[in-house]
């Protein structure tokens, strides 16, 4: 390894521009592959307090069409509160379970101090301060019985509590949230936009009575946040789950209706590619990623293997000493491929590093679902997932651009080579 | 007892335009613990002969038998694998890797060798080079050193692994007549203290005469 690493030294000495090239080049590549690889990956990663995302299971929406094909009656929509638990409740190795309103209400907001502003609040059953992990950090969470009750109570963030009452010593005050007077019993960390789905600035018992259309209707405004026991298999409870549709079709068969199955309860990468309105059927995006991920890869690949061609044609003479003294093909390719990945992974942490720092200060490059723009904090970015991925992008990359010139090098005529010029 | 032996060894290099026979025909034995000469004039097949005893290169007929193994039968590994245990090459240009020091250059053949640990490389190497009179020298970078100096560390090179045969492409081509003196004194200390095998290339006839056989070329044949 010393004498690959004064190799690369003495490269960079006798071919600086050749060499600097290299570097700039992987970093600007592995840059911009950190950089969308980033936007995606902070919408699967666990990230507190969705601490848990591998062993998420979101059951959003239901879709009912007519039995007979002349029917027009069909509809898409969030779940009503009675079909929600009639599809997800108690299912085998789901560990906790919170029955939420689909995305938060920007309400208005009036703390003590008058000012009126606009908030986002989550309405929650109880279950939610176990699925995820918020940091409380004043107070209590709501009870079962304060959210069958509908009781008046909320938890707030602590940015929230700032601006209702200019100061964090919120418990116990009163604000008015909507119109409606409640009283704060907790405070928790500020929740980022881009946990979107335990993102809120104030928690409030979620009301169970809403439906669209009649009272008894099978669709509402309300979803399920599941959290599965570790080890279980996430297709074994979307199988309970495609039964109990199975069920739901039975109860509303009298109505000549059947439910159309799309797969549910989503995992967290199929609701990161955007599952959502009127788009009820996940979308397999996971191969147009990866061609994306190659092509931004092949590109600069190319640009970094003439470079290495360059480089290496100076190293034709000691290419052939070496084989003379016994370097085998083999040992050529790897020699080259090895040096050439120390030199890939310096410019790739130089390009982490600046994807790392564009994420944190550029604005604009993370939206939340409602399309504003948040800055995610350095913890998210630094996760082993993004690390390990940057890694493979840099190895990818050097297969990619060094894989010929090493092959060609490995196939030089030894006696050529030696009084190559 | 026959090192090198070459039965009926051609050359011939094809083009589209036109065929060159750079070897004809070329019968030739070489026994251990000599010191050969091969001459002629340039583009004769000296340097040709040289490659392909050296197994850099294969005959287009005729075979090559080195310390009684049939090196045609060989592949591109077993071919590395035997001139790493077998031989040395000692070049006209030196050859020397520019970016490694002198003890690195020296320790080159030992790298591709195997079940040599990091202590007895690094033991080789400085009784080499204490050996070559370049202890002094082994930290300084090629660029650092004087003809002669580059020679004797290609010397040192080819003999770190102890090899049977040594083969010289005009090992005093690039060296001034005292230089080339030292370089032949160190030559034939290896072949006559040692034993090694010794087949040179050269153009100087005194030096030529020194050695214990004489192989004279003409147009790829041998002529006496």
């Amino acid at each position: 390894m010393k004498k690959k690493l004064i190799q690369i030294v003495y490269d960079m000495r006798t071919q600086p521009v050749v060499a600097w090239v290299t570097i700039i080049g992987t970093a600007l590549s592995i840059f911009l592959i950190m950089t969308v690889m980033m936007m995606q990956q902070v919408k699967i990663i666990s990230i507190a307090p969705e601490s848990h995302r591998d062993r998420m299971l979101y059951g959003m929406f239901l879709h009912e069409d007519g039995i007979s094909s002349d029917a027009e009656n069909e509809s898409s929509a969030g779940l009503s509160y009675e079909t929600a638990k009639k599809l997800y409740d108690k299912l085998d190795g789901v560990e906790e379970i919170s029955y939420v309103e689909q995305g938060w209400a920007s309400l208005d907001l009036k703390g003590t101090n008058n000012k009126k502003f606009t908030g986002d609040v989550l309405y929650a059953d109880d279950g939610i301060w176990r699925v995820f992990d918020y940091e409380l950090l004043d107070g209590r969470y709501y009870t079962p019985e304060e959210v069958d009750a509908g009781t008046k109570v909320a938890v707030v963030s602590r940015s929230t509590a700032r601006k209702l009452f200019d100061s964090e010593d919120a418990l116990g005050r009163r604000f008015e949230l909507d119109h409606e007077t409640y009283e704060v019993i907790g405070m928790v960390a500020d929740v980022s936009k881009l946990t979107f789905m335990a993102y809120g600035e104030v928690f409030a018992p979620l009301d169970k009575s809403k439906t669209y259309g009649e009272s008894d209707s099978d669709f509402g405004p309300y979803m399920t946040l599941m959290r599965v026991k570790d080890g279980v298999d996430l297709e074994d409870v979307r199988a309970q789950v495609k039964k109990r549709y199975g069920e739901l079709d039975a109860e509303i068969a009298s109505r000549n209706m059947k439910t159309v199955y799309h797969g549910a309860p989503f995992d967290q990468e199929t609701v990161a590619g955007g599952v959502g309105g009127s788009n009820i059927t996940p979308q397999d995006t996971n191969g147009l990623r990866i061609v994306i991920y190659l092509i931004l890869l092949l590109v600069p690949a190319i640009n970094l293997s003439s470079m290495l061609h360059s480089r290496l044609r100076r190293r034709v003479s000691e290419l052939g000493v070496r084989r003379a003294f016994g370097c085998t093909r083999k040992r050529i390719m790897g020699d080259i491929i090895v040096e050439n990945l120390i030199v890939t992974v310096a410019g790739g942490i130089i390009g982490f590093a600046v994807g790392v720092l564009f994420a944190l200060f550029y604005d604009g490059l993370y939206t939340s679902p409602d399309d504003e723009t948040v800055r995610p904090a350095l913890s998210m970015l630094l996760n082993w997932r993004i690390l390990l991925s940057a890694f493979g992008a840099c190895f990818i990359l050097n297969i990619l651009s060094a894989s010929v010139p090493a092959w060609q090098a490995s196939r030089l005529n030894p006696v050529e080579a030696i009084n190559a010029k | 007892m026959s090192i090198i032996t070459l039965e009926g060894i051609s050359k011939v290099y094809q083009t589209k335009e036109i065929e060159t026979t750079a070897l004809e025909n070329i019968n030739l034995s070489v026994y251990k613990g000599e010191f050969v000469s091969v001459m002629g004039q340039s583009g004769c097949g000296k340097s040709t002969l040289l490659n392909i005893i050296g197994l850099l290169d294969r005959p287009t007929s005729g075979t090559v038998t080195l310390l009684d193994q049939n090196c045609n039968a060989l592949g591109d590994t077993a071919l590395s694998h035997f001139r790493n245990r077998n031989l040395g090459f000692v070049f006209q240009s030196f050859h020397l890797i520019p970016s490694l020091n002198v003890e690195a250059n020296v320790e080159l053949p030992l790298d591709y060798a195997s079940g040599i640990s990091g202590v007895e490389r690094r033991r080789r190497v400085d009784e080499v080079l204490e050996r070559l009179g370049l202890s002094h020298r082994k930290k300084h970078m090629p660029a650092q050193l004087s003809g002669g100096q580059c020679q004797r560390v290609a010397i040192a090179r080819a003999i770190v692994g102890r090899p049977s045969i040594v083969l010289a492409d005009e090992p005093t081509g690039n060296l001034d007549s005292r230089m080339g003196a030292e370089v032949m004194d160190l030559l034939h200390s290896l072949n006559k203290d040692d034993g090694i095998t010794i087949v040179m290339v050269t153009h100087n006839e005194a030096q030529a005469r020194q050695t214990d056989r004489i192989i004279r070329f003409f147009d790829g044949r041998i002529i006496s």
